[in-house]
């Protein structure tokens, strides 16, 4: 609501104005209008703008346009071999994971994640060929789509704030900076505020003058990034005491690497944990359907199962690496110093170059996402605004600190639109509920997708679960709460046209 | 055509060398200090022959895209 509010604040005086010059009689008396006309002009008018970003993938994907699996593929696995891999596997180890729940937890999450793109995700792309943004304007309003798209940059931010965090940490090395400590909410030094200032900046100035070189930069990296988390796991291994035939490598696993006690300080997780994030570590992109914009150039479905190379290469090799690394340092959570102790100064420029370019595309969705709120301004300046924003971010380290945390709730917050549109999309022809009232009866808002969103948020913050679980539950309750409204909303539309079918 | 399947080539076999550096350490071949050397050099070929590549890639399409 908040965000509402502010939407119609920071829009309803450039509206006011505009329409005095564009009305012949203005008065006194239209000035008075109710509030609820000049809101909705400027939400009209944000919806139209925003429209206009998004007007390139207006229509759906043509059949000539379709793509082959190996796009896909390449695509998953340059995507998720990323600068958080270097602080999610680091943080199992910390967490005290054992290697028996390790390896269950991540085969079994990523294979769910891979079928939640598979059987959720990429039917609802494949057949109505459209990005997410699209879809759900036909499904909860421009209004909504409004703020799941502001949700959307902020959460971006926050993000890309991490990815400028993990960045600091390599440069650090170079600058004698300590990075701060695992419970740090607010930055611990002088020295670390200016580098992640700096950093910010740099990479802000960078995305600005050049997105698309930089895009290009970033494939050309990913597949040294995985090169990289795989070279630095091995040559940190003799120093664990791993024998050169390997043969006392589980072992050292069960006893030197993933040993099942925990940092002081950190909670304990087990098989479920490590399921579970494995399987909501891309929640708003398999469940909360995001990656429409990519399936919907897919041939078939089942190309949602390309999704294997991302994560078994990213979500598991990169995350076993990463665990390997951080313990053999002494177990610190230092990307920087975890990959100089490995790989040397190539593995502090990795880190360095895998914030970056992770951070680039996120600033610049994120820019996306915020053009709605600022009118008229040009592109270097909204990516500049949430390049600064991201920035201030990265200063406090309980963005990075606290990932594992933070990835549950982006996922979480955004899990109930996927649960509106999957419902919209496959249930309510089930239940004979007609689809896309509100794109028919033209209305802003779908005032019960609205409600099931912010319910089943306030629902999940106070369910007796750890974290992680929340989402789950939550789903299914936004599932069945958005058909039970529409189908309690359908029995009440019936029955005057009953009673009056019976007179 | 031509300078591409080189261009792939050469950086496909950086990347090898990436990759078999940290496994000659690891069986003793050789030092730490030489393994992060060769791993360093070999990264700064990778990024050369692939950038080269990206940057071919990009202007055939370009032609292309002129002469369609």
């Amino acid at each position: 609501m908040v965000l509402v509010a502010y939407i119609a604040m920071s829009t309803s005086q450039k509206s006011t104005g505009s329409e005095s010059c564009e009305l012949p009689h203005h008065n006194v008396y239209y000035s008075r209008i109710s509030k609820n006309i000049i809101m909705a002009t400027s939400l009209s008018r944000i919806t139209d703008r925003m429209d206009h970003l998004y007007e390139f993938d207006r229509e759906p994907v043509s059949s000539d346009r379709l793509q082959n699996g190996a796009c896909f593929a390449g695509l998953f696995a340059g995507e998720h071999v990323a600068a958080t891999e270097f602080v999610i596997g680091a943080f199992f180890v910390l967490h005290g994971v054992s290697l028996h729940d390790l390896l269950l937890g991540l085969i079994l999450g990523n294979l769910l994640a891979v079928l939640s793109w598979t059987f959720i995700c990429a039917p609802i792309a494949t057949q109505t060929r459209l990005t997410l943004y699209w879809y759900l304007r036909k499904i909860a309003g421009p209004g909504l789509n409004v703020i799941y798209n502001l949700a959307n940059a902020i959460l971006y931010c926050i993000l890309a704030g991490a990815m400028i965090a993990v960045s600091a940490t390599a440069l650090g090395l170079v600058f004698g900076i300590d990075i701060p400590s695992l419970d740090d909410v607010f930055p611990s030094s002088l020295g670390w505020i200016c580098l992640t200032f700096g950093i910010g900046i740099i990479f802000t100035v960078l995305a600005v003058l050049g997105f698309e070189r930089l895009s290009r930069f970033a494939q050309v990296c990913s597949p040294w990034i995985f090169v990289l988390f795989i070279a630095g796991a091995l040559a940190l291994l003799p120093r664990l005491g791993v024998h050169a035939n390997f043969d006392n490598f589980f072992e050292i696993a069960r006893t030197k690497i993933w040993n099942g006690v925990a940092a002081e300080g950190q909670e304990k997780f087990r098989l479920a944990h490590v399921l579970f994030f494995a399987w909501f570590c891309n929640l708003a992109m398999h469940i909360g359907l995001s990656d429409m914009a990519l399936f919907r150039y897919a041939k078939r479905w089942v190309y949602g199962l390309y999704s294997a190379f991302g994560m078994y290469c990213g979500h598991f090799l990169a995350w076993i690496c990463s665990g390997i690394m951080v313990a053999a340092i002494g177990r610190e959570m230092h990307p920087g110093l975890m990959a100089f102790e490995a790989v040397g100064l190539a593995g502090a420029a990795g880190v360095f170059i895998a914030g970056w370019t992770t951070a680039n595309p996120t600033l610049y969705r994120a820019g996306l996402a915020l053009q709605v709120i600022t009118p008229n301004w040009p592109r270097w300046k909204v990516t500049m605004s949430a390049g600064l924003l991201t920035t201030i971010l990265s200063c406090f380290p309980v963005f990075f600190m606290k990932l594992l945390d933070y990835v549950a709730i982006y996922g979480l917050v955004l899990m109930p639109i996927g649960a509106i549109v999957f419902a919209e999309h496959w249930l309510f022809p089930l239940f004979k509920i007609e689809q896309f009232q509100t794109e028919k009866n033209k209305k802003n808002f779908n005032g019960r997708a609205l409600i099931v969103w912010i319910g089943t948020l306030a629902v999940c913050l106070f369910l007796p679960l750890h974290l992680f679980f929340r989402w789950l539950p939550g789903y299914i309750l936004a599932l069945i709460a958005y058909v039970l409204l529409h189908v309690i909303r359908k029995k009440e539309g019936a029955k005057p046209r009953d009673s009056k079918e019976a007179i | 055509m031509m300078r591409k399947i080189v261009l792939s080539s050469l950086a496909g076999i950086s990347l090898l060398c990436c990759l078999a550096s940290p496994f000659l350490f690891f069986w003793g071949e050789v030092s730490e200090k030489d393994y992060k050397w060769i791993f360093l050099l070999a990264s700064f070929f990778w990024f050369f022959f692939a950038s080269l590549r990206a940057l071919i890639q990009k202007r055939n399409q370009h032609s292309d895209g002129d002469h369609g």
